[in-house]
């Protein structure tokens, strides 16, 4: 199956692309796609916290949902799925 | 009724939306929350279009760095409330709109009392405590929150209208943890333009609101985009009201 992910801010540069399609196994998770973005152990380091958590300051959403509704990063990914990834922005 | 004054002051825009949607914008009743980065550009903006009421509640005082970004606060407002300091430049802006202030920090105790009597929230605030405080009193009042966020070049807005679009919870469910985050004043620019530009569509009934949809500004590579967002039947905020 195919899922496209599109990233925002940083996010572009961090993964050097603003959008990839991420060919994955059939009942794949949102980790699994995590692992495989995360070629690198400085990309690792600004994507998760020190205990393997998808870090706080981080937003992820899958279908219009943020992922800490839908199971977190245990959510199974299905073909055609739209996941977005987005730096929590909070000043004012 | 608008004065011969108000005719000529608003010309050029009445040219837009004609005399009745100035009427609209004279009875609108607005309370902005925070009078920082996000909050001098909401509220100028506001101000010069003729918002009749406006009322910003902030319990902080104009501090030196905040002046690369808080364009209502100068060198010589440094140390006064930054209510009062606000309010001082939007009436001599506009003395035609009425300007109150609220010196209180805001909590789930005192914001009922807050926004009474008002139509709409519009956000200034620098973190999301008290951004699901206002959430939570728009759900209960069913009043729209214009929502704005910022972060160095980046920012995000998007309008919540209790019973029809996704909440400030169903989109964010937890708060990021709050350190000062870095901005740049042209951000808070950007960003508070389009949340004004949301208050008068809304008050004037023109164009298409941010509903369900989270505009994503990326200052560094001039893009603007957008992120389909859609309501959690789950929210703790919003997920009983039936909307």
């Amino acid at each position: 199956m195919k899922v496209r992910v599109r990233f925002f801010a940083a996010f572009k540069e961090i993964f050097g692309t603003g959008e990839r399609e991420i060919e994955l196994d059939s009942g794949a998770s949102v980790q699994d796609l995590l692992n495989i973005l995360c070629d690198s152990s400085g990309c690792r380091q600004k994507i998760f916290d020190e205990t393997g958590r998808l870090r706080r300051d981080i937003n992820m959403l899958k279908k219009g949902r943020h992922i800490q509704l839908v199971d977190e990063t245990h959510s199974e990914l299905e073909d055609g799925d739209v996941i977005t990834v987005f730096p929590a922005l909070f000043g004012g | 009724m608008l004065t011969r004054d108000e005719l000529t002051r608003y010309k050029r825009q009445i040219a837009v939306f004609g005399e009745e949607g100035q009427l609209k914008l004279k009875q609108a009743r607005v309370f902005l929350a925070g009078a920082g980065g996000l909050g001098s550009t909401i509220a100028t903006y506001l101000a010069v279009a003729g918002i009749g009421r406006l009322r910003i509640a902030d319990n902080d005082v104009v501090a030196l760095d905040n002046l690369n970004r808080q364009i209502l606060h100068w060198d010589s407002d440094v140390g006064r409330r930054k209510p009062e300091s606000a309010a001082a430049k939007l009436r001599s802006l506009n003395a035609d709109i009425e300007v109150e202030i609220v010196p209180e920090t805001i909590h789930e105790d005192n914001v009922a009392e807050m926004v009474a009597g008002l139509d709409m929230i519009v956000d200034g605030m620098d973190n999301f405590e008290a951004r699901y405080v206002l959430n939570r009193v728009a759900l209960a009042r069913q009043i729209p929150f214009f929502h704005g966020a910022i972060h160095g070049f980046y920012g995000q807005a998007t309008t919540i209208i209790p019973g029809k679009t996704a909440c400030l919870r169903c989109i964010f469910p937890e708060a990021p943890p709050t350190v000062a985050p870095p901005v740049v004043g042209v951000t808070a620019g950007v960003i508070g333009c389009v949340q004004a530009t949301e208050v008068l569509k809304y008050v004037l009934g023109m164009g298409q609101l941010l509903e369900n949809r989270l505009l994503m500004w990326d200052g560094l590579g001039c893009r603007l985009d957008e992120v389909p967002l859609e309501k959690n039947p789950d929210c703790k905020d919003c997920g009983q009201e039936g909307g």
